[in-house]
This record gives C-alpha cells, structure tokens and sequence, in this order.
C-alpha cells in the first residue's frame, strides 16, 4: 500500500453498526442510535452518515443508493451514533424498520461540519431549524453550549405532532417553536419568529441553519451579509464522497463552479452559495 | 505510454500474469477500472484506498470549455439501479490538463489513464482529443458519443453509423494515443454502430452507456430528475450489457471494455465470458467505495473455482468462439 495522498490514514469503507434503538420521537420521524464496534472520534456536529437500507423485494428491491442522514448526537465514548430521518419512501421505511441488534450499513461520517469557532467563548449563537433539519443542531448546540457559547434556537414545523427535541433543545438554550398551522408554538415560519420578544432581545455573533430551501433562503438573506452564517444543505446524493457530480449548489464566486453538497459541505458559508 | 515504460516508478506494481490483459495502448495489470463518470478523476476515491491497484482509470469526461452541467435534483433510484443526469459538470479541457491529470501522473505515476472525451461539435471533439492524448499518463481515449442528458453532441454522434464513424476518423487522425469509442444502447441495432465505428478506425469499443429513463415524483406529478429523462445503470442494466457485449463482439473485431451493472467479481468475468476484454465498474462505487478492490481481490479465487487459467487465456477462447477463423 503506497502512503495516502492527502497524507492522512485512509478512510474506512462501509462499517456494520448495530441498531440498538428506533424511536418513534414524532409523527413518521425516527431517532435511531448505531453503535460503532468500538468507541471512536466523536464526528463534527453537521456531518452525516450514509445508510444502505435493505429494501424488501416487495417494496422495490435491493437499493444501489445510500440515504445520507445527518448525526444529531453522540455519546461521550464516541461509539452511538444517533440519527433522525422522516419515513418518505422505501429506503427510510427499512431503515427506521430494521430489527434492533441488527446490523446498518454506514458509510462515513461524511462531509465539512459547523466551524464553531464562528462565534467566540461567550458569544451568542443562533440556531435556525425546519423540520427534519433540526436534528444536526442538536449535537451543534451541545457542542456550543460545551464551548461556552449561549445558544437559542428557532425551530420550524409543520404542525404539534411533528415537533421533536423541543425539551431535550431546552435543556441547552432558549427554544421559539414555529408550526406552519399554529397548533405548537407561534403560528408561521421560522421567519415569525423573528418578532417575538425573546428573539428580539438575542442578537446573534453567529448563526448555524438547517433546513428546507426556503427557510435557508430566509436564514441567508436576513442574516448572512450582517453576521457569520453558515448554513447545512442536502440534497439528493448517489455516492457520498465527492465524485458524481450529483449534489450540487452554484458557487456564489464564480459562476463557472457548483460547489459538491457531499464533498465540500454540506454545511457552508451563506455568502458561498446560490440557493 | 505504458506502465511499463515509465521510468520514475518508485513501486513498480506488481504484476499478476493471471489478471494482466493487453490491449491497445493498455497494458493492464488487471481488468477492472472505474468508469467515466462515476470515480471523478480520482482524488476522492484515493481517500479510501491505493488508486494503484486497478487496471486503469476512466476519467470523467472533459469538455473542451467548463460546463456546470443540469439542474438539480440529478439522480433518483431505481429497483436495482439508479437514474443519473449529471449533464456533463466538468472544470473544462484546460483544468483537466494543469491539475487533473498531473495530480494523477504524481501519486500514481505507472497508472494508465484512460481519458474520456465530450463535445456539442466535432471540432470540440478533434480538439480535447488532441490535446488531451498528449498528457503524458493518458494511454488511451474513450470518445463519449452516448451521453443521454446533453441537448447537444452526445448521444446524437451515437445513434447514427455514419455520424459516428465520421466523428471517429476524425478523432483517429488527431490523436497520440489508441482511441476507444464509448456506444449507447439507446439504438435499435448496437452492433450496427460497432461497425461503422470500428471500420473508420477505432481501436477499440467500450459498452454500454446508460439506457435513457424516467421515474416521476408522485406529490409534483413531474420526473423526479430535473431533466426530465436519465441514464439508468446499476445491476438492473447488467444483462442488457451483456446481450450487448455478446452481440458487439461477435460484429467487430476490435476489443471491448464491458461495463453496464458490474457490481462483483462474477459480473465481472460474466462480462469477459460475453466476449469483453476488460471491465468497467460504474454504479457500484457509489454503493460502496471499495467495489473496485472487491472485484480486482474476487476474480483468481472465482477463476480457481470455475477453471480459468488466466484472463487472456479465456479472452482467446472466448474471442475463436465468437469469430471462429473461415
């Protein structure tokens, strides 16, 4: 074997983590914790995992591609994972469907997480969510609140049954919930929020967002040219690491380049991307 | 250039006479390679493993100018395979020649190359394929006359013998390295295109490109990919591509690199038993980046189980089977 040419060790290839938990935490939302065979490197608060889900031939057979799902936590020894993803299809019915003990086929951690050191010890950081874009805030705001750092967050969703994480979020920092239909929270968006008292007297050195597309156009306009903004994108992926071409977001700085969701991200700088 | 003749290897890579296989401009010390498309040019996938261990490398296509490719969303599942319409992305002919391949040319410097040409004109084509065939570690071109999601160029060099075969000699007549021509199976008769291919002067064939498909998003009642249509590949296409294989090699009597669904060391020799003298590996590097070192590590313990001496002893059976002698 000839020395890596990036110098570093290379990276694994697709692991066998055991499912030891699938929860149900909202409506068709699943948390599921994957342990890793030993304990490791805690990941980078905004990285993801890649799942292969073992499809039933009934509900369309063998899968060729892996569901990237953002890491919303980490246990102290580095070894459980825990992810959150919205049953949509085939593949996340399998996967939130798996038995526990069983084992997932992860590949990763994957992808450039939150750069903390966006705001200082001390400072205020923002964090922005919309529904199934909440989860990697979770492990962000821990990691900030570790740091120092006083967070609040602002968390969208579309209506009481789908609200997740809202105490264990509160036990970190200020939470303002948004339900599109009013049923939890303030009625609205994220956007809505903006006007409550508790958002008005927080100003932000930094904010970190994750979420649907027009919430993340909200987050990058209202903030992005004022304060540090960085923001977690997704898209659909094929293979992960950088080299289909698949998940990709115009380069605010030059029009002939498309940065690599995958690869280059998923998380960056607002002022980087056209969204 | 061969591996062989490159004289600043520092580890020679070892050579395994079982797995090696000669073809023009390729002398492969296995005959398992990524294909265009799938593996970038390199760098990522060098993350997880020696990029040394292959046969060779298809690099995604260049263009002679940079393209940012189609909209998003580019790719969507399939049973057993996926639809793609990256639109050809690329950093253009000239970043490809400073940064691409010279990063290739360091880290693995006895690593043929084998480069894959894109264009909307011929003289697009004649101009990447001649500069592009003076890199020093570019040992052979595939001309990717089959791309199935650009509006322009592609596929509609791929599905007429005479437009393909004119882009070819043109190709043939610029080019410092053995040029490959990449088909489609987007056509009512493969074989038809093969020889028209191979009779303007092809060195060789790869086959197949992607097979043009659709599935749609039942909430939006529109295709899921933002284009429209999609390259289908995965193992659904396989035996696709090796009634193809089959059929192709019994037409010409130029080799062909195989690919279309090749997910295991079986598919594998599966495509060389249909008459391919190499393997491309496509979809499965992106359900498991290691698929290519899976493959090459599989093939001499299925060759021990199935009695095949050696590759280039199945392709001369397999190629006498095909066209016996008059």
């Amino acid at each position: 074997m000839t020395v890596p040419t990036s110098g570093r060790p290379l990276r694994p290839g697709p692991q066998q983590l055991e499912l030891v938990a699938s929860t149900e935490i909202a409506r068709g939302v699943f948390s599921l914790v994957l342990r890793r065979s030993e304990p490791e490197q805690a990941p980078a608060p905004g990285t993801f995992l890649d799942l292969l889900p073992q499809i039933p031939a009934v509900a369309g057979g063998a899968a060729v591609l892996r569901r990237p799902i953002s890491i919303a936590d980490c246990s102290a020894d580095g070894r459980d994972l825990t992810v959150i993803l919205r049953v949509v299809g085939a593949g996340t019915a399998a996967l939130v469907g798996q038995t526990i003990g069983s084992p997932v086929d992860a590949l990763g951690p994957l992808g450039h997480g939150f750069d903390l050191d966006a705001v200082e010890v001390g400072g205020r950081a923002l964090l922005v969510g919309g529904g199934v874009g909440v989860p990697p805030l979770y492990l962000l705001a821990r990691r900030l609140v570790d740091r120092g750092v006083s967070v609040q967050m602002r968390l969208g969703f579309r209506d009481a049954s789908d609200v997740f994480y809202a105490e264990e979020f509160a036990r970190l920092g200020e939470v303002l919930i948004s339900t599109d239909d009013g049923s939890a929270g303030v009625g609205g968006t994220v956007a809505d929020l903006a006007s409550q008292p508790g958002a008005r007297a927080f100003v932000p050195d930094g904010v970190f967002a994750c979420g649907p597309l027009p919430m993340l156009r909200y987050v990058q306009a209202a903030f992005g040219a004022q304060v540090r903004t960085q923001l977690s994108l997704e898209e659909r992926m094929a293979c992960g690491v950088g080299a289909c071409y698949a998940c990709v977001v115009p380069d605010a700085g030059d029009p002939d380049h498309q940065h690599r969701i995958c690869w280059d991200g998923p998380v960056f700088d607002a002022q980087e991307v056209v969204l | 250039m061969s591996a062989a003749e490159n004289p600043s290897s520092e580890n020679p890579r070892p050579t395994n006479p079982r797995l090696a296989v000669s073809l023009p401009g390729l002398e492969l010390a296995n005959p398992i390679m990524p294909a265009s498309g799938c593996f970038g040019f390199g760098a990522e996938y060098a993350e997880y493993y020696d990029l040394s261990v292959l046969g060779s490398i298809m690099i995604k296509a260049a263009t002679l100018e940079p393209r940012r490719g189609n909209p998003v969303v580019r790719v969507a599942e399939t049973p057993s395979g996926m639809l793609n319409a990256i639109g050809l992305q690329n950093p253009g002919l000239d970043a490809v020649m400073a940064q691409k391949l010279p990063w290739l040319a360091e880290h693995f410097p006895d690593l043929p190359i084998i480069a894959n040409v894109a264009g909307t004109l011929t003289e697009d084509y004649v101009e990447v394929s001649r500069v592009i065939s003076t890199a020093p570690n570019v040992a052979a071109l595939e001309i990717n006359i089959s791309c199935p999601n650009v509006k322009h160029g592609g596929i509609t060099f791929g599905t007429r013998p005479e437009v393909a075969a004119d882009l070819t000699s043109a190709i043939v007549a610029v080019s410092q390295v053995p040029v490959y021509v990449k088909l489609s199976p987007n056509v009512t008769d493969i074989a038809e295109i093969a020889r028209a291919v191979a009779g303007a002067g092809a060195d060789g064939l790869t086959l197949i490109n992607t097979l043009t498909g659709m599935r749609l998003d039942l909430r939006r009642r529109r295709p899921i990919i933002a284009n429209g249509t999609g390259g289908l590949s995965g193992p659904a296409v396989l035996p696709i591509a090796l009634r193809m294989v089959d059929a192709v090699t019994r037409a010409v009597d130029i080799p062909v690199i195989g690919m279309g669904g090749v997910s295991t060391a079986r598919d594998a020799i599966e495509m060389m038993m249909a008459g391919a003298s190499a393997v491309a590996v496509g979809t499965a590097n992106f359900t498991d980046p290691l698929a290519c070192p899976r493959i090459i590590d599989g093939l001499e313990p299925l060759m021990d189980q199935v009695g095949i001496p050696s590759l280039e002893q199945l392709r001369a059976e397999v190629r006498s089977d095909h066209r016996p002698a008059a």
